[in-house]
Protein backbone atom coordinates (compact mmCIF):
# COMPACT_ATOMS: atom_id res chain seq x y z
CA UNK A 1 0.00 0.00 0.00
CA UNK A 2 2.81 2.35 0.90
CA UNK A 3 4.64 1.66 -2.33
CA UNK A 4 1.51 2.27 -4.34
CA UNK A 5 0.98 5.55 -2.51
CA UNK A 6 4.57 6.67 -3.07
CA UNK A 7 4.34 5.70 -6.72
CA UNK A 8 1.19 7.76 -7.15
CA UNK A 9 2.83 10.72 -5.43
CA UNK A 10 5.82 10.35 -7.72
CA UNK A 11 3.62 10.31 -10.81
CA UNK A 12 1.76 13.40 -9.68
CA UNK A 13 4.98 15.23 -8.87
CA UNK A 14 6.46 14.27 -12.19
CA UNK A 15 3.43 15.56 -14.03
CA UNK A 16 3.66 19.01 -12.47
CA UNK A 17 5.59 21.27 -14.83
CA UNK A 18 8.36 23.29 -13.28
CA UNK A 19 7.82 26.98 -13.81
CA UNK A 20 11.13 28.75 -14.15
CA UNK A 21 11.67 31.81 -12.09
CA UNK A 22 11.72 34.97 -14.12
CA UNK A 23 13.01 38.35 -13.29
CA UNK A 24 10.31 40.95 -13.24
CA UNK A 25 11.72 43.65 -15.40
CA UNK A 26 14.86 42.36 -17.03
CA UNK A 27 15.05 40.22 -20.07
CA UNK A 28 15.96 37.76 -21.31
CA UNK A 29 15.17 35.33 -18.54
CA UNK A 30 17.40 32.38 -18.05
CA UNK A 31 17.38 29.63 -15.54
CA UNK A 32 20.17 27.36 -14.47
CA UNK A 33 18.52 24.10 -13.78
CA UNK A 34 21.07 22.45 -11.58
CA UNK A 35 22.12 24.27 -8.48
CA UNK A 36 25.61 22.94 -8.44
CA UNK A 37 27.56 21.88 -11.46
CA UNK A 38 30.70 20.09 -10.61
CA UNK A 39 33.97 20.36 -12.36
CA UNK A 40 33.61 19.30 -15.92
CA UNK A 41 29.90 18.90 -15.64
CA UNK A 42 27.11 20.43 -17.62
CA UNK A 43 24.49 23.00 -16.98
CA UNK A 44 21.17 23.47 -18.60
CA UNK A 45 20.37 27.04 -19.39
CA UNK A 46 16.80 27.46 -20.40
CA UNK A 47 16.39 30.53 -22.48
CA UNK A 48 12.78 31.57 -22.34
CA UNK A 49 10.70 34.02 -24.31
CA UNK A 50 13.55 36.04 -25.70
CA UNK A 51 16.59 34.91 -27.48
CA UNK A 52 19.97 36.11 -26.44
CA UNK A 53 21.77 35.58 -29.67
CA UNK A 54 21.32 35.78 -33.34
CA UNK A 55 19.13 33.79 -35.60
CA UNK A 56 22.01 33.14 -37.86
CA UNK A 57 23.90 31.14 -35.31
CA UNK A 58 26.69 33.59 -34.78
CA UNK A 59 29.06 33.34 -31.88
CA UNK A 60 27.46 33.88 -28.53
CA UNK A 61 29.19 34.45 -25.24
CA UNK A 62 27.43 34.02 -21.94
CA UNK A 63 28.85 35.28 -18.70
CA UNK A 64 27.69 34.03 -15.34
CA UNK A 65 28.98 36.15 -12.52
CA UNK A 66 31.49 37.60 -14.94
CA UNK A 67 32.81 34.18 -15.80
CA UNK A 68 32.49 32.84 -19.28
CA UNK A 69 30.28 29.79 -19.21
CA UNK A 70 29.71 29.44 -22.90
CA UNK A 71 31.77 30.63 -25.80
CA UNK A 72 30.75 28.81 -28.87
CA UNK A 73 28.90 29.17 -32.08
CA UNK A 74 25.42 27.82 -31.56
CA UNK A 75 22.08 28.39 -33.13
CA UNK A 76 19.47 29.62 -30.73
CA UNK A 77 16.09 30.03 -32.35
CA UNK A 78 13.75 32.68 -31.07
CA UNK A 79 11.44 31.70 -28.26
CA UNK A 80 12.78 28.27 -27.75
CA UNK A 81 14.53 26.56 -24.96
CA UNK A 82 18.11 25.69 -25.56
CA UNK A 83 20.57 23.51 -23.83
CA UNK A 84 24.08 24.78 -23.57
CA UNK A 85 27.19 23.52 -21.94
CA UNK A 86 29.73 25.49 -20.01
CA UNK A 87 33.13 25.30 -21.55
CA UNK A 88 34.96 26.17 -18.38
CA UNK A 89 34.61 24.63 -14.95
CA UNK A 90 31.50 26.06 -13.41
CA UNK A 91 30.49 25.79 -9.83
CA UNK A 92 27.53 27.68 -8.57
CA UNK A 93 25.40 27.48 -5.52
CA UNK A 94 21.80 28.22 -4.81
CA UNK A 95 21.04 31.89 -5.12
CA UNK A 96 20.79 34.62 -7.66
CA UNK A 97 23.45 35.22 -10.21
CA UNK A 98 24.04 37.89 -12.77
CA UNK A 99 24.06 36.65 -16.28
CA UNK A 100 25.12 38.62 -19.30
CA UNK A 101 25.23 37.62 -22.88
CA UNK A 102 27.05 38.96 -25.83
CA UNK A 103 26.06 38.05 -29.34
CA UNK A 104 27.59 38.78 -32.67
CA UNK A 105 24.52 38.28 -34.77
CA UNK A 106 21.85 40.52 -36.12
CA UNK A 107 18.99 40.14 -33.70
CA UNK A 108 20.84 39.45 -30.52
CA UNK A 109 20.50 41.41 -27.36
CA UNK A 110 24.16 42.15 -27.16
CA UNK A 111 25.43 42.91 -23.72
CA UNK A 112 22.07 42.30 -22.09
CA UNK A 113 22.24 41.31 -18.47
CA UNK A 114 19.68 39.64 -16.34
CA UNK A 115 19.20 38.18 -12.95
CA UNK A 116 18.76 34.43 -12.85
CA UNK A 117 17.54 32.34 -10.01
CA UNK A 118 18.89 28.95 -9.17
CA UNK A 119 16.25 26.36 -8.46
CA UNK A 120 16.61 24.33 -5.31
CA UNK A 121 17.56 20.71 -5.82
CA UNK A 122 14.89 18.07 -5.71
CA UNK A 123 14.49 16.50 -2.34
CA UNK A 124 15.98 13.02 -2.15
CA UNK A 125 13.41 10.34 -1.67
CA UNK A 126 14.44 7.02 -0.27
CA UNK A 127 11.90 4.28 -0.45
CA UNK A 128 12.68 1.11 1.40
CA UNK A 129 10.16 -1.62 1.05
CA UNK A 130 10.02 -3.65 3.19
CA UNK A 131 11.10 -1.43 6.01
CA UNK A 132 14.77 -2.40 6.11
CA UNK A 133 17.56 -3.74 3.99
CA UNK A 134 20.23 -5.80 5.66
CA UNK A 135 23.90 -5.91 4.96
CA UNK A 136 24.52 -8.09 1.97
CA UNK A 137 21.11 -7.54 0.46
CA UNK A 138 21.06 -6.73 -3.20
CA UNK A 139 18.90 -3.69 -3.73
CA UNK A 140 17.95 -1.61 -6.72
CA UNK A 141 18.59 2.11 -6.72
CA UNK A 142 16.91 4.38 -9.19
CA UNK A 143 18.07 7.92 -9.72
CA UNK A 144 16.45 10.41 -12.05
CA UNK A 145 17.30 13.83 -13.41
CA UNK A 146 21.01 13.29 -13.13
CA UNK A 147 23.49 15.74 -14.55
CA UNK A 148 25.93 14.48 -17.08
CA UNK A 149 28.87 14.63 -14.74
CA UNK A 150 27.81 11.24 -13.49
CA UNK A 151 28.38 9.45 -16.76
CA UNK A 152 30.75 6.57 -16.31
CA UNK A 153 33.38 7.45 -13.76
CA UNK A 154 33.17 4.18 -11.94
CA UNK A 155 29.62 4.91 -10.91
CA UNK A 156 30.31 5.11 -7.18
CA UNK A 157 27.38 4.42 -4.92
CA UNK A 158 27.34 4.91 -1.18
CA UNK A 159 24.60 3.76 1.12
CA UNK A 160 24.65 4.99 4.67
CA UNK A 161 28.02 6.61 4.09
CA UNK A 162 29.68 3.36 3.04
CA UNK A 163 30.66 2.28 -0.42
CA UNK A 164 28.14 -0.12 -1.89
CA UNK A 165 29.48 -2.57 -4.49
CA UNK A 166 27.73 -2.01 -7.81
CA UNK A 167 26.68 -5.25 -9.43
CA UNK A 168 24.82 -3.81 -12.36
CA UNK A 169 24.21 -0.31 -13.58
CA UNK A 170 22.14 1.03 -16.39
CA UNK A 171 22.06 4.59 -17.57
CA UNK A 172 19.43 6.04 -19.82
CA UNK A 173 20.53 9.04 -21.77
CA UNK A 174 18.49 11.75 -23.34
CA UNK A 175 19.62 13.39 -26.49
CA UNK A 176 19.18 17.12 -26.60
CA UNK A 177 19.84 19.25 -29.62
CA UNK A 178 22.05 17.31 -31.97
CA UNK A 179 25.10 16.15 -30.13
CA UNK A 180 24.52 16.73 -26.45
CA UNK A 181 23.69 13.69 -24.39
CA UNK A 182 22.41 13.93 -20.87
CA UNK A 183 21.61 11.21 -18.43
CA UNK A 184 17.96 10.99 -17.63
CA UNK A 185 17.91 8.09 -15.24
CA UNK A 186 20.20 5.60 -13.63
CA UNK A 187 19.32 2.22 -12.27
CA UNK A 188 21.91 0.45 -10.21
CA UNK A 189 21.79 -2.88 -8.45
CA UNK A 190 24.05 -2.62 -5.46
CA UNK A 191 24.89 -4.62 -2.40
CA UNK A 192 23.96 -2.88 0.80
CA UNK A 193 27.05 -2.57 3.04
CA UNK A 194 25.12 -1.89 6.21
CA UNK A 195 21.55 -2.00 7.39
CA UNK A 196 19.36 0.83 6.18
CA UNK A 197 15.87 1.69 7.21
CA UNK A 198 12.98 3.28 5.47
CA UNK A 199 13.27 7.04 5.39
CA UNK A 200 17.03 7.21 5.54
CA UNK A 201 18.32 9.64 3.01
CA UNK A 202 21.84 8.41 2.77
CA UNK A 203 22.16 7.20 -0.77
CA UNK A 204 24.60 8.84 -3.13
CA UNK A 205 24.79 7.97 -6.78
CA UNK A 206 28.02 8.99 -8.42
CA UNK A 207 28.46 12.72 -8.26
CA UNK A 208 24.72 13.31 -8.14
CA UNK A 209 23.95 14.22 -4.61
CA UNK A 210 20.47 15.34 -3.94
CA UNK A 211 18.68 13.52 -6.69
CA UNK A 212 15.50 11.54 -6.66
CA UNK A 213 16.61 8.20 -5.35
CA UNK A 214 14.45 5.25 -4.62
CA UNK A 215 15.72 2.16 -2.93
CA UNK A 216 13.84 -1.00 -3.53
CA UNK A 217 14.53 -4.30 -1.90
CA UNK A 218 15.49 -7.15 -4.15
CA UNK A 219 16.63 -9.83 -1.72
CA UNK A 220 19.41 -12.06 -2.91
CA UNK A 221 17.73 -14.98 -1.20
CA UNK A 222 17.75 -18.19 -3.15
CA UNK A 223 16.42 -20.98 -0.98
CA UNK A 224 14.74 -20.29 2.34
CA UNK A 225 15.47 -23.37 4.43
CA UNK A 226 12.65 -24.63 6.54
CA UNK A 227 14.72 -24.70 9.72
CA UNK A 228 16.21 -21.25 9.38
CA UNK A 229 15.55 -18.76 12.17
CA UNK A 230 13.05 -16.08 11.36
CA UNK A 231 13.36 -12.32 11.54
CA UNK A 232 9.67 -12.00 11.91
CA UNK A 233 9.20 -10.92 8.32
CA UNK A 234 8.85 -12.77 5.09
CA UNK A 235 11.39 -12.38 2.33
CA UNK A 236 10.23 -13.19 -1.12
CA UNK A 237 12.90 -14.31 -3.57
CA UNK A 238 12.92 -12.08 -6.61
CA UNK A 239 13.67 -13.51 -10.01
CA UNK A 240 15.40 -10.34 -11.15
CA UNK A 241 18.01 -10.63 -8.47
CA UNK A 242 19.38 -13.80 -9.97
CA UNK A 243 18.88 -13.02 -13.61
CA UNK A 244 22.43 -11.76 -13.95
CA UNK A 245 23.96 -14.48 -11.86
CA UNK A 246 25.19 -11.92 -9.39
CA UNK A 247 24.65 -13.30 -5.94
CA UNK A 248 27.71 -12.35 -3.93
CA UNK A 249 28.32 -13.38 -0.36
CA UNK A 250 27.10 -10.92 2.27
CA UNK A 251 29.42 -8.23 3.47
CA UNK A 252 30.37 -7.96 7.13
CA UNK A 253 28.01 -5.69 8.97
CA UNK A 254 29.07 -2.59 10.80
CA UNK A 255 26.36 -2.49 13.44
CA UNK A 256 27.06 -2.10 17.08
CA UNK A 257 24.70 -4.98 17.78
CA UNK A 258 25.45 -8.26 16.06
CA UNK A 259 23.13 -9.01 13.17
CA UNK A 260 21.43 -12.38 13.15
CA UNK A 261 22.16 -14.53 10.17
CA UNK A 262 19.72 -14.00 7.35
CA UNK A 263 16.83 -16.42 7.18
CA UNK A 264 17.90 -17.79 3.86
CA UNK A 265 20.81 -19.71 2.46
CA UNK A 266 22.97 -18.39 -0.29
CA UNK A 267 24.45 -20.86 -2.72
CA UNK A 268 23.18 -24.18 -1.43
CA UNK A 269 26.03 -26.59 -1.89
CA UNK A 270 25.66 -30.31 -2.06
CA UNK A 271 28.64 -31.88 -0.38
CA UNK A 272 29.93 -35.27 -1.31
CA UNK A 273 32.26 -37.09 1.01
CA UNK A 274 34.63 -39.41 -0.74
CA UNK A 275 36.93 -41.69 1.16
CA UNK A 276 40.51 -42.03 0.14
CA UNK A 277 40.15 -45.57 -1.16
CA UNK A 278 37.13 -44.70 -3.25
CA UNK A 279 38.93 -41.67 -4.67
CA UNK A 280 41.92 -43.79 -5.69
CA UNK A 281 39.60 -46.30 -7.31
CA UNK A 282 37.79 -43.61 -9.25
CA UNK A 283 41.04 -42.06 -10.45
CA UNK A 284 42.38 -45.45 -11.56
CA UNK A 285 39.14 -46.19 -13.37
CA UNK A 286 39.24 -42.82 -15.10
CA UNK A 287 42.83 -43.32 -16.24
CA UNK A 288 42.00 -46.78 -17.55
CA UNK A 289 39.06 -45.48 -19.54
CA UNK A 290 41.16 -42.68 -21.00
CA UNK A 291 43.95 -45.05 -22.03
CA UNK A 292 41.48 -47.47 -23.56
CA UNK A 293 39.75 -44.78 -25.58
CA UNK A 294 43.07 -43.35 -26.76
CA UNK A 295 44.38 -46.67 -28.01
CA UNK A 296 41.23 -47.43 -29.92
CA UNK A 297 41.33 -44.29 -32.09
CA UNK A 298 38.84 -45.50 -34.58
CA UNK A 299 36.66 -42.47 -34.84
CA UNK A 300 37.29 -38.80 -35.21
CA UNK A 301 35.96 -37.46 -31.98
CA UNK A 302 38.91 -35.36 -31.05
CA UNK A 303 37.90 -32.27 -32.95
CA UNK A 304 38.91 -29.60 -30.54
CA UNK A 305 39.65 -25.97 -30.78
CA UNK A 306 42.84 -24.97 -29.09
CA UNK A 307 43.71 -21.34 -28.76
CA UNK A 308 47.47 -21.08 -28.52
CA UNK A 309 49.39 -17.95 -27.89
CA UNK A 310 52.49 -19.17 -29.69
CA UNK A 311 52.52 -18.40 -33.41
CA UNK A 312 52.87 -21.43 -35.60
CA UNK A 313 54.74 -21.79 -38.83
CA UNK A 314 52.60 -21.45 -41.89
CA UNK A 315 53.34 -24.10 -44.45
CA UNK A 316 51.85 -25.68 -47.54
CA UNK A 317 49.41 -28.50 -47.51
CA UNK A 318 50.77 -31.81 -46.38
CA UNK A 319 48.69 -34.60 -47.88
CA UNK A 320 48.07 -37.50 -45.61
CA UNK A 321 46.93 -39.90 -48.22
CA UNK A 322 47.32 -43.51 -47.29
CA UNK A 323 46.95 -42.81 -43.62
CA UNK A 324 43.90 -43.33 -41.54
CA UNK A 325 42.73 -40.21 -39.85
CA UNK A 326 42.31 -40.99 -36.21
CA UNK A 327 42.21 -37.56 -34.75
CA UNK A 328 41.76 -34.13 -36.26
CA UNK A 329 42.58 -31.13 -34.19
CA UNK A 330 42.29 -27.50 -35.07
CA UNK A 331 44.69 -25.08 -33.48
CA UNK A 332 43.85 -21.41 -33.93
CA UNK A 333 46.38 -18.71 -33.33
CA UNK A 334 45.69 -15.01 -33.35
CA UNK A 335 48.44 -12.63 -34.29
CA UNK A 336 48.63 -9.23 -32.62
CA UNK A 337 45.98 -6.87 -34.01
CA UNK A 338 47.07 -4.37 -36.60
CA UNK A 339 45.72 -0.90 -36.01
CA UNK A 340 45.71 1.39 -38.98
CA UNK A 341 47.47 4.67 -38.88
CA UNK A 342 45.84 7.75 -37.45
CA UNK A 343 42.95 9.17 -39.35
CA UNK A 344 42.40 12.81 -39.95
CA UNK A 345 41.50 14.67 -36.80
CA UNK A 346 37.78 15.42 -36.85
CA UNK B 1 17.78 7.56 -26.23
CA UNK B 2 20.89 5.55 -25.65
CA UNK B 3 21.26 2.93 -22.98
CA UNK B 4 24.59 2.36 -21.35
CA UNK B 5 25.17 -0.84 -19.44
CA UNK B 6 28.18 -1.00 -17.20
CA UNK B 7 29.77 -4.14 -15.84
CA UNK B 8 28.27 -6.19 -18.64
CA UNK B 9 30.12 -8.66 -20.84
CA UNK B 10 32.45 -6.74 -23.14
CA UNK B 11 31.62 -6.49 -26.81
CA UNK B 12 34.23 -8.37 -28.80
CA UNK B 13 35.03 -8.92 -32.44
CA UNK B 14 33.75 -12.45 -32.02
CA UNK B 15 30.38 -11.24 -30.76
CA UNK B 16 30.04 -8.92 -33.75
CA UNK B 17 31.08 -11.59 -36.22
CA UNK B 18 29.52 -14.75 -34.85
CA UNK B 19 26.87 -13.57 -32.45
CA UNK B 20 24.54 -16.43 -33.29
CA UNK B 21 24.87 -19.98 -34.51
CA UNK B 22 23.11 -19.27 -37.83
CA UNK B 23 25.61 -16.50 -38.57
CA UNK B 24 28.46 -18.90 -37.91
CA UNK B 25 26.88 -21.53 -40.14
CA UNK B 26 26.30 -19.00 -42.89
CA UNK B 27 29.93 -17.93 -42.78
CA UNK B 28 31.00 -21.57 -42.73
CA UNK B 29 28.94 -22.20 -45.85
CA UNK B 30 30.81 -19.46 -47.69
CA UNK B 31 34.14 -20.57 -46.26
CA UNK B 32 33.60 -24.13 -47.45
CA UNK B 33 33.17 -22.82 -50.98
CA UNK B 34 36.58 -21.13 -51.04
CA UNK B 35 39.35 -22.81 -53.03
CA UNK B 36 41.52 -23.13 -49.96
CA UNK B 37 39.00 -25.16 -48.04
CA UNK B 38 38.27 -27.32 -51.04
CA UNK B 39 41.97 -28.06 -51.38
CA UNK B 40 42.18 -28.90 -47.70
CA UNK B 41 39.21 -31.20 -47.71
CA UNK B 42 40.41 -33.00 -50.82
CA UNK B 43 43.94 -33.42 -49.50
CA UNK B 44 42.88 -34.74 -46.15
CA UNK B 45 40.68 -37.74 -46.64
CA UNK B 46 38.15 -37.00 -44.02
CA UNK B 47 34.97 -38.94 -43.47
CA UNK B 48 31.90 -37.28 -44.89
CA UNK B 49 30.47 -36.36 -41.52
CA UNK B 50 33.60 -34.51 -40.48
CA UNK B 51 34.24 -32.97 -43.88
CA UNK B 52 30.83 -31.34 -43.84
CA UNK B 53 31.47 -29.49 -40.65
CA UNK B 54 35.17 -28.74 -41.14
CA UNK B 55 34.53 -25.14 -42.17
CA UNK B 56 32.31 -24.59 -39.16
CA UNK B 57 34.94 -26.07 -36.86
CA UNK B 58 37.59 -23.84 -38.40
CA UNK B 59 35.45 -20.78 -37.78
CA UNK B 60 34.68 -21.93 -34.26
CA UNK B 61 38.39 -22.26 -33.60
CA UNK B 62 39.04 -18.87 -35.17
CA UNK B 63 36.24 -17.29 -33.16
CA UNK B 64 37.83 -18.54 -29.96
CA UNK B 65 40.87 -16.35 -30.57
CA UNK B 66 39.05 -13.29 -31.88
CA UNK B 67 37.60 -12.23 -28.56
CA UNK B 68 39.34 -8.95 -28.97
CA UNK B 69 37.40 -6.25 -27.13
CA UNK B 70 35.94 -3.49 -29.25
CA UNK B 71 36.98 -1.14 -26.49
CA UNK B 72 40.66 -1.72 -27.28
CA UNK B 73 40.08 -0.88 -30.92
CA UNK B 74 38.30 2.33 -29.95
CA UNK B 75 40.92 3.32 -27.42
CA UNK B 76 43.72 2.51 -29.85
CA UNK B 77 42.11 4.81 -32.38
CA UNK B 78 41.53 7.57 -29.82
CA UNK B 79 45.15 7.31 -28.75
CA UNK B 80 46.02 8.44 -32.24
CA UNK B 81 44.46 11.85 -31.76
CA UNK B 82 46.70 14.52 -30.36
CA UNK B 83 43.83 16.24 -28.57
CA UNK B 84 42.95 13.12 -26.62
CA UNK B 85 46.51 12.32 -25.64
CA UNK B 86 47.20 15.92 -24.72
CA UNK B 87 44.20 15.91 -22.39
CA UNK B 88 45.16 12.50 -21.00
CA UNK B 89 48.68 13.66 -20.22
CA UNK B 90 47.38 16.85 -18.68
CA UNK B 91 44.99 14.99 -16.39
CA UNK B 92 47.67 12.45 -15.52
CA UNK B 93 49.96 15.28 -14.49
CA UNK B 94 47.19 16.95 -12.49
CA UNK B 95 45.02 14.18 -11.04
CA UNK B 96 42.40 16.57 -9.68
CA UNK B 97 41.48 17.87 -13.09
CA UNK B 98 38.99 16.52 -15.57
CA UNK B 99 38.89 17.29 -19.25
CA UNK B 100 36.35 16.66 -21.96
CA UNK B 101 37.47 16.03 -25.51
CA UNK B 102 35.01 15.92 -28.35
CA UNK B 103 35.66 14.16 -31.59
CA UNK B 104 33.64 14.45 -34.73
CA UNK B 105 32.96 11.57 -37.05
CA UNK B 106 35.98 9.33 -37.25
CA UNK B 107 36.96 5.72 -37.90
CA UNK B 108 38.72 3.05 -35.87
CA UNK B 109 40.08 0.30 -38.13
CA UNK B 110 41.75 -2.90 -37.00
CA UNK B 111 42.89 -6.13 -38.63
CA UNK B 112 43.09 -9.40 -36.73
CA UNK B 113 45.14 -12.07 -38.51
CA UNK B 114 44.16 -15.58 -37.47
CA UNK B 115 45.85 -18.83 -38.39
CA UNK B 116 44.07 -22.14 -38.01
CA UNK B 117 46.30 -25.19 -38.20
CA UNK B 118 44.88 -28.60 -38.92
CA UNK B 119 46.60 -31.42 -37.10
CA UNK B 120 45.88 -34.93 -38.33
CA UNK B 121 47.00 -37.67 -35.97
CA UNK B 122 49.00 -35.08 -34.14
CA UNK B 123 51.01 -33.88 -37.14
CA UNK B 124 50.60 -30.76 -39.20
CA UNK B 125 48.44 -31.26 -42.27
CA UNK B 126 47.30 -27.84 -43.41
CA UNK B 127 47.12 -24.21 -42.44
CA UNK B 128 44.23 -21.86 -43.15
CA UNK B 129 45.01 -18.17 -42.97
CA UNK B 130 42.08 -16.02 -42.00
CA UNK B 131 41.83 -12.29 -41.54
CA UNK B 132 39.17 -10.32 -39.70
CA UNK B 133 39.02 -6.66 -40.58
CA UNK B 134 37.02 -4.43 -38.26
CA UNK B 135 36.13 -0.87 -39.15
CA UNK B 136 34.25 1.14 -36.54
CA UNK B 137 32.76 4.44 -37.65
CA UNK B 138 31.99 6.65 -34.70
CA UNK B 139 29.76 9.66 -34.84
CA UNK B 140 30.32 12.58 -32.54
CA UNK B 141 31.62 11.39 -29.20
CA UNK B 142 32.68 13.13 -26.03
CA UNK B 143 35.46 11.63 -23.91
CA UNK B 144 35.95 12.53 -20.29
CA UNK B 145 39.50 12.06 -19.07
CA UNK B 146 40.74 11.99 -15.52
CA UNK B 147 44.08 10.88 -14.14
CA UNK B 148 45.11 9.83 -17.61
CA UNK B 149 42.14 7.49 -17.85
CA UNK B 150 39.07 7.49 -19.97
CA UNK B 151 36.32 7.60 -17.35
CA UNK B 152 33.20 8.61 -19.25
CA UNK B 153 31.89 8.68 -22.76
CA UNK B 154 29.00 10.64 -24.13
CA UNK B 155 27.56 7.97 -26.31
CA UNK B 156 27.51 8.62 -29.99
CA UNK B 157 26.35 6.39 -32.78
CA UNK B 158 28.93 3.79 -33.70
CA UNK B 159 28.51 1.55 -36.72
CA UNK B 160 30.73 -1.37 -37.53
CA UNK B 161 31.76 -3.39 -40.55
CA UNK B 162 33.47 -6.70 -39.98
CA UNK B 163 34.93 -8.49 -42.97
CA UNK B 164 36.13 -12.08 -42.78
CA UNK B 165 38.68 -13.08 -45.38
CA UNK B 166 40.31 -16.40 -46.12
CA UNK B 167 43.59 -16.18 -48.03
CA UNK B 168 42.58 -12.70 -49.25
CA UNK B 169 39.21 -13.96 -50.49
CA UNK B 170 36.22 -12.27 -48.87
CA UNK B 171 34.07 -14.79 -47.02
CA UNK B 172 31.43 -12.73 -45.30
CA UNK B 173 30.69 -9.19 -44.17
CA UNK B 174 28.75 -8.08 -41.10
CA UNK B 175 27.40 -4.58 -40.61
CA UNK B 176 25.50 -3.04 -37.77
CA UNK B 177 25.66 -0.66 -34.88
CA UNK B 178 27.39 -1.09 -31.57
CA UNK B 179 26.69 0.79 -28.38
CA UNK B 180 29.98 2.29 -27.26
CA UNK B 181 28.56 2.57 -23.78
CA UNK B 182 28.28 -1.19 -23.61
CA UNK B 183 31.57 -1.78 -25.33
CA UNK B 184 33.61 0.40 -23.02
CA UNK B 185 34.26 -0.96 -19.53
CA UNK B 186 34.52 2.35 -17.73
CA UNK B 187 34.03 1.05 -14.22
CA UNK B 188 37.71 1.48 -13.45
CA UNK B 189 38.47 3.75 -16.35
CA UNK B 190 40.61 2.87 -19.34
CA UNK B 191 44.23 3.88 -19.08
CA UNK B 192 45.42 6.17 -21.85
CA UNK B 193 48.42 7.57 -20.03
CA UNK B 194 49.80 5.95 -16.88
CA UNK B 195 49.62 8.26 -13.87
CA UNK B 196 52.79 10.02 -12.85
CA UNK B 197 54.47 8.18 -9.95
CA UNK B 198 54.32 9.97 -6.65
CA UNK B 199 57.46 11.84 -5.68
CA UNK B 200 58.92 10.54 -2.43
Amino acid sequence: MRRVLMTLIGIVLAAIPVQPARAADVEPSLQLEYPQVLLGGHARLWILDHTICSLGGGPVTIYLDDKTVLADSIVVPVKQQVLVEPLIPLKTTIGSHMLRSHCAGELGSSGASTQIDIVAPPTPILIVSPASAYAGDVVTLTGTDLPTGCAGNGFPVTVGGQDAPVLFAQQKHHQYLMTETFIAAVTARVQVPAQVHSGQQAVRLGCAEGVHVSLEIRPAAVVPPATAPSHGKTRTPAASSTSYGLVPPPLPTTHAAPMPSPPYQIWPVARITVTGTAALFLVALLVAVLLWSTRRGRSIRDVRCVADAVPLSVGPLAPVSGRTVHALRLRATAMPPIYASKEKTP
Amino acid sequence: MTTTILSAAPTTVESLMFSTKPLLQEAAFHLAATPVLQRVTSAIRLPNGVRGRLAEDILTAAASVTRHPIAEILVAAWRGYAEVMHAAKATAAHPTTTQWVRLGQHRAPCILPVTVELLVNGSHAATVNLEVEVVLTINTVGLQLREGRLVAVETGHCSYEVILRCEAAEVTVRRGEVDTGIALPLTQGMVLVPPRPAVA
